[in-house]
């Protein structure tokens, strides 16, 4: 059980982390927003006390001492300096390997570590020395995540009206009631003043009322209650409590004590109730402390009465915020969504056998309505699935602002990183698999496009450069797009190293995409000197391989001097594929629709008139083709007129000849296992509505595949 | 490393086993390692894969890779008849449960083997490779070579890139 | 508004019904003074009191004060009728404990009011 609640808290820590990253860059940009100041001491406080809850001791020792510092910068007492960004960001490093650590991660180099507490000690200007009872001093705290929504605050109401109130014809429960409306709400009526009948006059208003009131709407709300009684009474109106009010949380006497409320006597203290030398002499008997001032006539009952009401209501709203930063989102482990997604997948299947079972019963009508129900069951149960599966890009963009920033500093470049469509959703696989090509080529465009600011300035440009990451649904397709307005590439610089490398001939005549995509060439690589950032050579290939297996496509766009595009291509989801079925010789096959453009024949005429060489003329343009029976080896003659799937790889047109076409096919995607990872070709299976296996194409693999087959060795 | 290698002091448990028939051979697996039985059905061949490795096929949503026993061993291939069956095994590869099926003419029984009746593997004179072979089981006057499935069914084994295409 | 002696137990039950707002206040105070004065227990019923305000919920209050003062008890007869357990909600005179005045038991607030 404590496990699970490690994993928790490390879950949760990792997350937080990497919002203080953001923060911190944030806070960089406008170091004296004291809101973002406020958002990093919550994270530390936060870390630090969930941390210690769950023994990570050392976790809550180092981050202390990060939270004193912002403790600090909250107070007025310290400004944000660079170095103090550099610092808290590599605490933030410092943390996340901590976590890493416990997970049987490397463990960390204690001095380092000591090192950079100095430092930060430093800074706040703690003595360097304490720190074996650091972490005695993180005792467990309230650990929540800060959800961003209006904040409900609780107000201490007092309304005394004039005793001539009912003179004016007010009724006070219409007062009362108008509050009510306002938030979750608890009146009591103080009786104190009421005499005994006969000194009683009954047309004056002698009670007095104490409202706890928890609502969104802030005190103008309520004070416009009281507009119309406000010479007819006396009113106060005070906040007493603010769910996420870090005053609350960790006042300054002592940040870590866990004060999800507060007692009933300090309650009673801070109303002016009773005296605290009163509450202190009561204390040292054992009773409730409520209880015991009545008794002791040190208060009047109703008093203690709200100071309950108030302690329960308080309690109510931390309980009610929480409850509802649980139930805004849920965490799943990822294996059970997973499986979620397999079943609908199986059910997919079978729905497809039960509306081709139910068409062939012809004019079965019951049947065919209910077949059909099922089927838009099926697919909403099947959207719903794979949208649970969604997440915003903008998680990985965050990351890329780290990136970005430590690259440039490095690489003594001045660039911003702007980003565009963070809230575009993708599959979460996708964005996991997504992140190291993505890294690689904003790594790439920092490296070899943007310029040093020398440079860059005396080609009339700003100082700064930009990388720009944009995000974009098109379609069943995600665009991501990584910009910047560096120098672009080197058309000429890049057509030398193809020659050289033997990719094209000297005198080859090129396009100038077809020159820019040589840059995917294994192995090519155009720096002159290997920085041990980028250039190592492994690059833009690999970037391109993650990128097909992701079923995506790269296209690359650029201008001398102006900058350079990559624009990305991808799957909304690698779950589901939208693909052609075609068939050749008994078998069927899957080819993924986005790279489709067109359907032809091909006849043996046509086949007769190539001379040999596999290629047809489309419109004017001559397209080579693969044929994917003999391809693949498949036995016997094929049909006398065959189909050309054309589709576009690597930015040109190329054919792939099927027996058959039969027509689109939205599919399940199923793996092929272990035993088939290799299999060229092929990059998944799925399964046809009579129960039978269709192999999914990986058209990219095939061309590889052809090319080394006709290429002389 | 290999044990079957070393002295042939480690053999086959006592045990439940099932037996199948590869021509006139009869052979036996742990009936631990076996799921189910299957009828033969339509197998997807995957292209440019050795001729043994049948294909895939659809078991209840999930795609399974088929062996042919008959071409794994080694032995011509044979039309499929009524008796042409897949047997389901659970095999363990590099750690993780891969679930196979295996291609063999027909599938005899489940038969219960005492560990007297089950005898090392021949350290020469079988077709298979040694280390294939758990044990030899001998029944009623006949011997039932007892299969190391687990070491069948590798990725080595199964390697799908070893023939130059 | 109607006083009434049980015979059993000697009570006075005062009847109030109708609207009890602050326009017979006076007349309400009068009569439990008067019954008050007459009897050592008194039980209020309210069953069929229609809309009451915080005058009345005043006197009541008053009341019972001056009742617990000279020694005689005064107590709400259970069944109440909707308006008048609404004031009590609305007011805030609901309690969960007795006011210091009273001793802990016989507070006329405490209770549930639902």
């Amino acid at each position: 059980m404590m496990d699970a609640h490690k994993e928790a808290f490390k879950e949760e820590a990792y997350e937080l982390l990497s919002d203080l990253e953001t923060s911190l860059l944030d806070l960089e940009q406008s170091p004296d927003d004291m809101d973002i100041v406020g958002r990093v001491f919550r994270t530390m406080h936060t870390v630090k006390g969930s941390g210690a809850m769950f023994g990570f001791d050392d976790i809550a020792a180092f981050t202390h001492e990060v939270e004193t510092i912002y403790d600090l910068v909250r107070n007025g007492k310290l400004t944000v300096t660079k170095n103090l960004i550099d610092l808290t960001l590599a605490s933030g490093d410092v943390i996340r390997r901590m976590l890493d650590a416990s997970d049987g991660g490397e463990p960390l180099d204690q001095e380092q570590v000591e090192n950079l507490k100095d430092l930060l000690r430093a800074i706040s200007g703690a003595e360097a020395s304490a720190s074996g009872q650091e972490t005695e001093r993180a005792l467990p705290s309230v650990a929540y995540l800060p959800v961003a929504k209006k904040e409900d605050i609780t107000y201490r109401i007092r309304f005394r009206p004039h005793p001539s109130l009912f003179a004016t014809g007010t009724n006070p429960v219409l007062l009362l009631n108008e509050l009510r409306e306002l938030g979750v709400c608890a009146v009591v009526a103080h009786t104190g003043a009421i005499p005994e009948l006969e000194e009683l006059n009954p047309e004056e208003c002698l009670t007095y009322w104490t409202v706890i009131l928890t609502t969104d709407r802030g005190e103008n709300a309520i004070r416009d209650v009281f507009i119309f009684v406000e010479d007819q009474c006396e009113l106060s109106i005070e906040a007493i409590h603010q769910v996420d009010d870090l005053e609350m949380l960790g006042r300054e006497d002592d940040p870590d004590a866990p004060i999800p409320h507060k007692k009933i006597g300090e309650i009673l203290i801070e109303r002016g109730e009773v005296a605290k030398e009163d509450l202190e002499r009561v204390l040292e008997g054992q009773k409730r402390v409520g209880e015991i001032l009545v008794e002791k006539g040190l208060v009047d009952a109703s008093n203690v009465e709200i100071a309950l009401i108030e302690q329960q209501q308080v309690r109510d709203a931390e309980t009610k915020h929480r409850r509802e930063a649980l139930t805004s989102s849920i965490r799943v482990p990822a294996d059970k969504l997973d499986k979620l997604v397999d079943l609908v997948g199986e059910l997919v299947t079978v729905q497809a056998r039960l509306s081709q079972t139910a068409a062939s019963f012809n004019g079965h009508p019951e049947l065919l309505s209910v077949a059909e129900e099922v089927e838009r069951l099926t697919a909403e149960l099947r959207d719903n699935t794979m949208n649970i599966r969604m997440l915003p890009i903008g998680v990985t963009f965050n990351r890329f602002k780290r990136l970005v920033r430590d690259l440039s500093s490095e690489l003594g470049k001045d660039v911003a990183l702007s980003t565009d469509g963070a809230e575009t959703e993708l599959d979460k696989t996708v964005i996991e698999r997504l992140n190291d090509p993505l890294v690689h080529l904003i790594r790439n465009s920092i490296d070899h496009g943007v310029e040093s600011p020398e440079v860059r300035e005396s080609a009339g440009k700003p100082r700064q450069g930009t990388v720009g990451l944009l995000a974009a649904h098109s379609g069943a397709n995600v665009l991501i797009q990584i910009s910047d307005d560096g120098a672009g590439l080197d058309r000429d610089a890049i057509r030398a190293k193809g020659i050289e490398r033997g990719l094209i001939a000297s005198d080859a005549e090129l396009t100038e995409k077809e020159i820019f995509s040589l840059i995917f060439a294994p192995g090519f690589s155009t720096a002159e000197k290997v920085s041990n950032i980028s250039g190592r050579g492994v690059g833009m290939d690999v970037v391109k391989r993650s990128i097909e297996a992701l079923r995506g496509s790269i296209d690359i766009d650029s201008q001398k001097g102006v900058g350079t595009t990559i624009t990305l291509r991808l799957p909304l989801t690698l779950a589901i594929i939208d693909g052609l079925l075609v068939k050749i010789g008994e078998a069927f096959f899957v080819l993924p629709l986005s790279n489709i453009e067109e359907c032809v024949e091909l006849t043996r005429e046509d086949v007769r008139k190539g001379h040999g060489r596999q290629m047809i003329y489309l419109r004017g343009e001559i397209v080579p083709y693969v044929s994917l029976r003999e391809h693949f080896g498949v036995d016997g003659e094929p049909p006398a007129i065959e189909q050309v799937v054309v589709v576009m790889a690597e930015n040109n047109k190329i054919g792939f000849v099927v027996d058959k076409v039969i027509g689109e096919h939205q599919t399940v995607i199923k793996t092929l296992g272990k035993v088939y990872r290799d299999a060229e070709g092929v990059s998944g299976a799925t399964i046809l509505g009579d129960g039978s296996v269709a192999l999914i194409l990986d058209i990219h693999s095939i061309l590889r595949g052809a090319e080394v087959a006709e290429q002389p060795v | 490393m290999d044990r079957m290698d070393s002295t042939a002091a480690v053999v086959a448990d006592a045990g439940q086993y099932l037996t199948f028939k590869l021509g006139e051979e009869v052979f036996a697996l742990d009936i631990a390692k076996v799921r189910e039985v299957l009828d033969f059905t339509t197998v997807t061949k995957v292209p440019q894969t050795p001729d043994f490795m049948l294909g895939v096929i659809n078991l209840r949503g999930s795609v399974v890779p088929v062996v042919d026993m008959r071409l794994k061993f080694g032995l011509s291939g044979m039309e499929k008849t009524v008796n042409t069956c897949i047997i389901i095994v659970e095999v363990e590869m590099d750690g993780e449960v891969v679930v196979l099926g295996a291609l063999v003419d027909s599938v005899q029984e489940v038969i219960e083997l005492e560990t007297t009746q089950i005898e090392p593997p021949p350290r020469i004179g079988a077709r298979l490779k040694t280390k294939f072979i758990k044990g030899m089981g001998k029944r009623d006057g006949y011997f039932i070579i007892i299969l190391d499935i687990d070491r069948v069914f590798t990725t080595d084994e199964l390697a799908i890139v070893q023939e130059a295409m | 508004m109607q006083q009434k002696t049980e015979r059993q137990s000697g009570a006075k039950v005062v009847t109030l019904e109708g609207d009890l707002t602050i326009q017979r206040a006076n007349e309400l105070k009068e009569c439990l003074l008067e019954a008050l004065h007459s009897s050592k227990q008194v039980l209020v019923d309210l069953a069929k009191a229609t809309s009451v305000d915080l005058s009345c919920l005043q006197i009541l209050c008053s009341a019972h004060r001056t009742a617990l003062k000279l020694g005689k008890s005064l107590a709400l007869d259970e069944g109440f009728s909707e308006g008048f357990k609404q004031a009590v909600r609305d007011l805030g005179y609901k309690r969960n404990r007795s006011c210091l005045k009273d001793g802990e038991a016989c507070c006329l607030w405490v209770g549930g009011w639902r």
